[in-house]
Formats: C-alpha cells, sequence, structure tokens
C-alpha cells in the first residue's frame, strides 16, 4: 500500500519569500530534477538576478518578469518516510482566489 | 473523501477522485470527448472511464493524428479501440505552415496538434473535453485547474483562471467556447505506472528498454527521442523512476526549445 501523501499550503503576505523558500527547499533536499537548477540560473541572469529559486514554481513568464506568483502550482517532494505535495499560494491581494484555490487542496 | 490523519491508500483515492470528475464531466458537457495519445496517462485515464461507467467510455476518443505517430503506436491503437470497443475519432492535424509562425520549430511541429484539436471541437461542437495531462511532468500544466475553461478562440487566459475549491467544479463553458477536464492533474508518473502494474494495464512497447534505452513520454516521431534506461518490465520502470532525478519530458524536444516555448503553446490551446 503506498499511502496519500501530505498536502501542505504555504500562504503568507506577498513578496514575504514563500514562493523562494519552496524553490531553495526542493534544492536543499534534491528534488529538483536534474538540470533545474542549472536552468534556473539562466534564466534569473537573464533578469539580472544571479539565481531566483522562486522560478522552480513561477513558471509563467509574467510570474518571472513581475517576480510575484499570480497562480497556485503544486509540486511533489518525495521523502522517505511520506510524500509531500507542497502548495504554494499567491500573496497578493489581486490573486485571493488563487490563493484560497491552492488552499481547498491542502 | 477521507478525513486528516486517514491512512487511505494512494492508489484507491486517486481512482476515486478520477473517476468522480469523469462523472461529473459526463453529467455536465455534453457533448463530450476524450483526447487518446495512446501514452500511458491517456491510456490509464481510459483504463478509469471504462470503470466509472460499467466496461464502456461514454464519449468518443480522438487521436488528434499527425500521421507522425509511432507505427508501435498505431499498432495498439487498432488492437485497443477492437479490444474495448471504442468509439474512435481520428483528427488529422493541418501541415507545421500552418502553425503560429513565431514558434520555435519543435514547438511549431507541436502546434498542429493544437489546430487538428481545434478543428474537431469546431467541428463536432463538443462542450467539454478529457485530457490526461499532469502537474508533475511540466511547471506550466502545474498551474492548470481541473475543469480549465477555453474562450472561442480556443485560448487559455491563464492569468484569470475561475476559483476550484475542493469538489465545487465550474463547468459552464465561455461563450462559444469549451472546458477542458484534467482528471489526472493530481496523479505523478509513478503513481500511473503503480496503477498500471496494480491494474495489469496494457501499454505500448515502445516504453520498455530496447538495446539500453526507452521511451519515458511518448510523442511524435520527429520531435521525441528515448533516455538510457534498463527497464523491460513495468516493476523495473517503476524501480528505476523511484531513483531517477532526470525530467520526464527530457526527451520531448518542443519543451527545450525556448524558455516560453510551452506557455506560448498552452495559451494558444495546446494540451
Amino acid at each position: 500500500m503506498t499511502v496519500a501523501p501530505l498536502q501542505l499550503v504555504v500562504v503568507g503576505h506577498v513578496d514575504h519569500g514563500k514562493s523562494t523558500l519552496i524553490g531553495r527547499l526542493l534544492h536543499e533536499l534534491g528534488a529538483l530534477p536534474t538540470g533545474k537548477a542549472d536552468e534556473l540560473r539562466t534564466v534569473s541572469e537573464r533578469r539580472g538576478v544571479a539565481i531566483e529559486w522562486s522560478f522552480a514554481l513561477d513558471a509563467f513568464q509574467a510570474e518571472r518578469d513581475q517576480a510575484v506568483t499570480i497562480d497556485t502550482t503544486r509540486v511533489w517532494l518525495r521523502l522517505p518516510e511520506r510524500d509531500i505535495v507542497v502548495i504554494d499560494a499567491p500573496g497578493h491581494r489581486e490573486f485571493l482566489a488563487n490563493m484560497v484555490s491552492g488552499a481547498a487542496g491542502a | 473523501m477521507h478525513f486528516p490523519g486517514d491512512l487511505v491508500d494512494r492508489l484507491d483515492e486517486l481512482e476515486a477522485q478520477s473517476i468522480f470528475i469523469l462523472r461529473e464531466a459526463v453529467n455536465r458537457l455534453q457533448p463530450l470527448g476524450m483526447l487518446w495519445s495512446i501514452g500511458k496517462d491517456s491510456n490509464t485515464l481510459l483504463w478509469l472511464a471504462r470503470k466509472a461507467f460499467f466496461g464502456r467510455a461514454p464519449f468518443p476518443v480522438i487521436l488528434l493524428d499527425t500521421g507522425n505517430e509511432f507505427p508501435e503506436v498505431y499498432q495498439f491503437r487498432d488492437r485497443i479501440i477492437r479490444e474495448w470497443g471504442l468509439t474512435y475519432i481520428d483528427a488529422p492535424c493541418p501541415g507545421a505552415e500552418e502553425t503560429d509562425p513565431s514558434l520555435p520549430p519543435k514547438a511549431r511541429a507541436a502546434a498542429r496538434k493544437t489546430l487538428g484539436l481545434k478543428r474537431i471541437i469546431a467541428e463536432r461542437g463538443f462542450q467539454g473535453v478529457i485530457l490526461g495531462i499532469r502537474r508533475d511532468e511540466q511547471a506550466i500544466r502545474s498551474k492548470e485547474r481541473i475543469f480549465s475553461p477555453r474562450d472561442a478562440t480556443g485560448a487559455w487566459n491563464f492569468r484569470h483562471q475561475p476559483p476550484e475549491f475542493w469538489d465545487r467544479f465550474n463547468a459552464a463553458p465561455p461563450p462559444g467556447g469549451h472546458v477542458r477536464v484534467h482528471p489526472l492533474l493530481a496523479w505523478t508518473e509513478l503513481d500511473v505506472w503503480r496503477y498500471v502494474e496494480r491494474e495489469g494495464m496494457p501499454v505500448v512497447p515502445l516504453y520498455f528498454a530496447r538495446e539500453g534505452q526507452r521511451f519515458r513520454s511518448l510523442g511524435e516521431k520527429d520531435i521525441t527521442f528515448p533516455v538510457p534506461s534498463t527497464a523491460t518490465t513495468i516493476a523495473e520502470i517503476i524501480i528505476e523512476l523511484e531513483a531517477s532525478r532526470e525530467p520526464e519530458r527530457a526527451g520531448r524536444a518542443m519543451d527545450h526549445e525556448s524558455e516560453d516555448a510551452f506557455e506560448r503553446l498552452r495559451a494558444q490551446g495546446y494540451m
């Protein structure tokens, strides 16, 4: 039997680093696919920053160009004890409905 | 549904959720069709549809046919149509010269399917189209809703997606548009293979290694490439994937041409 994963949502104020925290966490735990960190470095440098870990989740061009999460994303974290689905939710008040759509999945 | 803390078998839970979504789609969106690329995901979807409706999918299955699928895929298609008694629609796709010329070349090859899809939707008046995409296979797909509206041009307005709370789905198509239904969004690649193994489901033999290579993701033969592998059984594929950090779509050329290629494809109506 495979146990259902724990569903975890990260919510909070805009620009406080929710996506960045999750992106960095995925990297530290070795959960990013091969080549992903290099790809993030390339697309970050294109925008004049060294590396933006939030781009692991913020895949839309509009999100990367404006450095803001617009819509919720789900990523998988495979841990020895149990899998975790991490749900990133936007913090900007304009995207409140997207935040709740994400939170409803947790 | 289950309560927090319950230990529920992952595959049972996914299966139940997908069957619920399929029944919602059939109940609320007519006419309805299902895209069947004949890969592991849309095959799983078809398997679930047969479970949801007493052995027979109550909608046609559609292949967006570029004529460029692998011969093994066409052979598998013919066998399954016969064995499962499917209502099958072959939707021919226009040539790459009719696609958006500003897309990169491999993306243009993929965009043929967008045009074929738009054409068959207009021809049949589909209000709903069921697709087997998953959140874990691609970062743009990971932003999708389960019920996802498309406007009259087939475009995806990803900046303004409708809210989707728990199992409350917005199944109203926009005027002149349709709704994409994604019952497999919550499945991972490993979930699919574990389910294929548990159910004893048939798959296209290209997924198994021959001479040290296998296809991990199936697309058209001119833009899809095998990856190194020694897995010759489903059990070996599962073991391989449990240890792998390679991305699933590494062999899909269209994903890697430019940073925004996949977003642009999907915004224009690609799967």
